[in-house]
């Protein structure tokens, strides 16, 4: 007991020495929720559209003033469609609104009349925003318009609610979301270079010549940076809450008991990484191979786990991130779900109890060279 | 005879390689033995299997009565060992080291343990007459921090202290919890005379007699005067018994060993022969070479007066010295004289704040380039690419010391050609034993023929018969007019100087050649003789040794 409290101590004394833990487990996080906040944005944004009229009819100038109006919007008018072309070439437009010179005269017969709408293929989410705005601009004037007799009213009517956020503020999903993906890096790396350094430094050899027990040395190094971890988890939600006032609906006692599971899990893979290969070198490449790439792309934050081919999709399922996004959206946006807090919460010790027994196997307690 | 420890027919191999080929030896309780032995003789690896820390392929080890495969955990709290790199946290004090040690080790320490809180204590529990449980071992820390002399050190960081410091604390993080068996894998490596006969004194009076000692060492006098010397070669043991049954004095146990290890014969250096001085070297344009009247006026390496100061602090003082071609000049001092300081500014790493270092002429500051081409640097450590074989760390330095892609092979092949190093070239030079990585990196500094050669520590941790080879080069390089400025810890190399400056706390104290400076000593040493009346058996017949000269000369100026 005594071993392991001195050992503790002085892993402690080398967290406060050594800047980078410190930088790791608090400048990380800020930085990276900076990056979430200002550099990702999954809205829909104001897009600049072009607009050509071809038709005289007085009625139809009021469909190019509602493009003007509308707040997704922002067109500016053409005249000829080379400027059109030219315009989206320079992607100073996103797309073009080309209204035929027939269109008034076709509506006035009540034939259907032709609008065509030019996309920029290259940029896929913003075609498909150019698509919806403009056919909903579109069918709002014809609705209003004279021509609006000849519209066949819609049979279903639905009534939107987006639930949980009611914004569709995508902030309030990524912030929490980042936090898993910063956290993952943070506890993978606080951890993946601690035993590798002992080793280089020679300090394990000397250890081992002790009467420290390996229990003592994996004890050791657990605890100090499970205490850091929790530490910068605090601090990363006090981040999204109170700076960046992303609405939390759920419990902060379930939210860090889940979180110290996720950091169980984390530090063991940190720590396995570390034993198994005791160059520092090495270890920061991997951890950041296999734990930094794989929280990002693999857990579910960015791209659906479902949308993913089956054997990523099964692959997932080793990631102790994807546990814990799904966990934290659910527990930022709609408040405590049992469910998920169980699930989530099992799956997250079994890995972590996985990974504590790989790190105690692979701690040497003897030199192999 | 009780022996605390039995080995029988031991073998470790590592890969193809043996490290440890059937070996048998026992080691005498209450005894201080020397191991010995070429690098990859086996040394490190011998002191590892007896603690358990490598597992044997075959063969039995009996440490005191416990068998360190099975039963290391009651075995390591009986032993105390001193790894090659001590095992310090560097980014812990002084004191916090300690009291880490000393807690492994189940001694009981308090928490807040200082150097002036425990003799308070002392103090205080010897007026109530009370026996305070933590004053035995609060008072083993207090010893071992006076006996170092790091009391005054005991909140510094164990990475700021200077090279004989971080052994002394290195031995009193070993020593702690009073070990019945302590190991010491070359303590004394990189470490000044005057340290290394502190860390000596520190062993024999902090043991108790009972205590075992193991200590390998590549200094033979060291191993002299310890009750018995082990000779590893090849990992067999090839000598075991008293030094003195060997040879009556350090000089003659050397060559002895020597002999046992295979003997060292002197053979007209290869790479000497091979050495081509380059008469129409880069001088500098305004002072060509040749406007020179005299030759031995011009002064191949000059410092002018060099000064580096770091705040209030001087690491280095007023230092002037002039190098003649083809003069070994070697600079000798205590770690953290400034030696290393010296250096860097002499070839532009590091900048001076006040005077000039000058090379062939040529002003470092102001032409580095030019300068360095007439330079090759061999550092500290022998920093080589260890990812690269032998080949490619030598192709690498041809290229950066310029020489064209065409002439680089050529001058790979003759190089490795004439270091004989055609069975290893292809090897990673990480891999090599060190001997080997010492000639590689003399092999990169000499690649393009430079004028001028600095040495900084260039046998450090290498063993006797590679140190010798080695010397062997560089007199002969010399003789062919290489200019050479040379650092050392081994003072029987600095007999090989034909001048030495001696530094200490950053200035001069002494600038000669060694029997000059031997006789300056003879000098303070027949005074004090006179005046005190100790210090006799110092200067016996005629001159003292290079070692006692160097003590002698540092303690004068100390005082």
């Amino acid at each position: 007991m005594k071993i392991l409290k001195s050992l503790i101590k002085k892993e402690f004394l080398q967290i406060i020495r050594d800047p980078s833990s410190i930088i790791i487990a608090f400048v990380l996080p800020l930085v990276s929720i900076l990056i979430y906040m200002y550099g990702v944005n999954l809205d829909s944004v104001k897009v600049t559209l072009g607009i050509k009229n071809d038709d005289a009819n007085p009625e139809i100038a009021t469909l190019v003033k509602s493009f003007g109006h509308s707040k997704y919007v922002k067109s500016i008018v053409y005249d000829n469609e080379t400027d059109i072309q030219n315009a989206i070439a320079r992607s100073k437009i996103k797309g073009a609104i080309i209204i035929p010179n027939d269109f008034s005269t076709k509506l006035s017969r009540a034939q259907s009349a032709d609008l065509m709408i030019i996309t920029d293929g290259s940029e896929v989410n913003t075609a498909n925003y150019v698509q919806s705005y403009s056919t909903s601009i579109a069918n709002g004037w014809l609705a209003g318009s004279k021509y609006k007799t000849f519209a066949k009213a819609p049979v279903i009517t639905p009534e939107l609610r987006i639930w949980y956020n009611q914004d569709l503020n995508s902030h309030y999903f990524i912030l929490p979301g980042s936090i898993s993906i910063t956290m993952t890096l943070i506890g993978i790396l606080l951890t993946a270079l601690v035993v590798a350094r002992e080793w280089e430094r020679g300090t394990m050899e000397a250890l081992l010549s002790t009467r420290v027990r390996r229990i003592d040395i994996v004890l050791g190094k657990y605890i100090p940076y499970f205490v850091l971890g929790m530490l910068s988890m605090m601090f990363n939600v006090f981040l999204c809450v109170v700076i960046f006032r992303v609405p939390f609906r759920g419990n902060f006692l379930i939210l860090f008991s889940v979180s110290a599971l996720f950091l169980f899990t984390l530090l063991g893979v940190g720590l396995t990484i570390s034993s198994k290969l005791k160059n520092q070198f090495l270890a920061s490449q991997v951890s950041l191979g296999i734990g930094f790439l794989p929280a990002l792309l693999l857990s579910g934050l960015m791209y659906p786990i479902n949308s993913m081919p089956k054997v990523f999709q099964i692959l997932t399922g080793i990631l102790p991130p994807r546990y814990f996004i799904t966990f934290i959206e659910s527990e930022f946006m709609a408040g405590t779900v049992w469910e998920i807090v169980f699930i989530n919460a099992v799956f997250l010790s079994v890995l972590g109890m996985l990974l504590f027994l790989a790190v105690y196997k692979n701690t040497d307690m003897r030199l192999v060279k | 005879m009780i022996s605390t420890v039995k080995i029988k027919n031991l073998m470790k191999n590592f890969g193809a390689a043996k490290a440890v080929d059937d070996l048998s030896l026992e080691i005498e309780k209450g005894k201080i033995t020397g191991l010995i032995g070429a690098d990859g003789a086996g040394k490190t690896t011998l002191i590892r299997l007896i603690i358990g820390l490598l597992l044997p392929d075959s063969g039995e080890i009996d440490v005191l009565g416990l068998n360190p495969f099975t039963q290391k955990s009651e075995l390591v709290s009986k032993i105390g060992y001193m790894p090659q790199k001590f095992g310090l946290y560097e980014d812990l004090t002084v004191i916090e080291n300690l009291r880490l040690y000393a807690d492994l080790k189940g001694l009981d320490i308090p928490p807040d343990y200082r150097f002036e809180k425990c003799s308070d204590l002392a103090e205080e529990s010897g007026k109530n007459q009370q026996n305070h449980p933590q004053n035995s071992a609060c008072g083993a820390l207090d010893k071992m921090l006076e006996f170092t002399s790091l009391a005054p050190f005991q909140d510094r960081l164990a990475g700021d202290l200077s090279g004989g410091m971080k052994q002394k604390l290195g031995l009193a993080c070993t020593l702690v919890g009073t070990p019945e068996f302590l190991l010491l894998d070359e303590p004394s490596v990189g470490v000044d005379p005057i340290s290394r006969r502190d860390l000596m004194k520190m062993v024999r009076e902090m043991i108790s007699p009972e205590t075992t000692v193991l200590w390998s060492t590549a200094y033979l006098d060291e191993a002299h005067s310890f009750d018995t010397a082990v000779v590893l070669d090849k990992g067999k043991v090839i000598y075991n018994g008293k030094p003195h049954d060997l040879a009556p004095t350090p000089e003659e146990f050397e060559e002895k060993v020597i002999e046992l290890m295979g003997g060292y014969k002197k053979e007209p250096s290869k790479i000497a022969q091979n050495y081509v001085y380059n008469n129409e070297f880069k001088t500098d344009t305004s002072s060509d070479y040749s406007n020179y009247a005299d030759e031995a006026d011009f002064c191949s390496v000059e410092a002018d007066n060099l000064e580096k100061k770091y705040g209030s602090f001087y690491a280095v003082k007023d230092n002037s010295f002039c190098i003649k071609r083809g003069e070994i000049f070697g600079l000798l001092g205590p770690n953290g004289a400034g030696k290393s300081t010296s250096f860097k500014m002499m070839c532009g790493l590091s900048k001076p704040t006040s005077g000039t270092a000058k090379i062939m002429g040529i002003d470092i500051l102001k032409n580095p380039a030019q300068a360095r081409s007439n330079l090759g640097y061999m550092a500290q450590k022998f920093s080589l690419y260890g990812a690269l074989t032998l080949r490619q760390n030598l192709e690498f330095f041809a290229a950066a010391y310029g020489i064209g892609l065409f002439d680089r092979k050529k001058r790979v092949d003759e190089i490795i050609e004439v270091f004989d190093f055609q069975t290893v070239q292809n090897q990673k030079s990480e891999d090599l034993p060190l001997g080997f990585k010492q000639r590689l990196s003399l092999a990169c500094a000499l690649i393009h023929n430079p004028p001028i050669l600095f040495l900084d520590e260039p046998t450090s941790g290498v063993d006797v018969i590679a140190r010798r080879e080695f010397w062997n080069h560089i007199t002969s390089l010399s003789k062919k007019g290489v200019t050479i400025l040379v650092t050392t810890h081994f003072m029987d190399e600095a007999e090989f100087c034909d001048r030495i400056s001696l530094f200490y706390k950053g200035e001069t104290i002494a600038l000669g050649t060694p029997d000059e400076l031997k006789k300056k000593a003879a000098l303070l040493i027949s005074h004090s003789d006179q005046t005190s009346g100790v210090q006799q058996s110092r200067a016996h017949s005629g001159l003292p040794s290079m070692e006692d000269t160097f003590i002698t000369l540092i303690k004068e100026s100390g005082k």
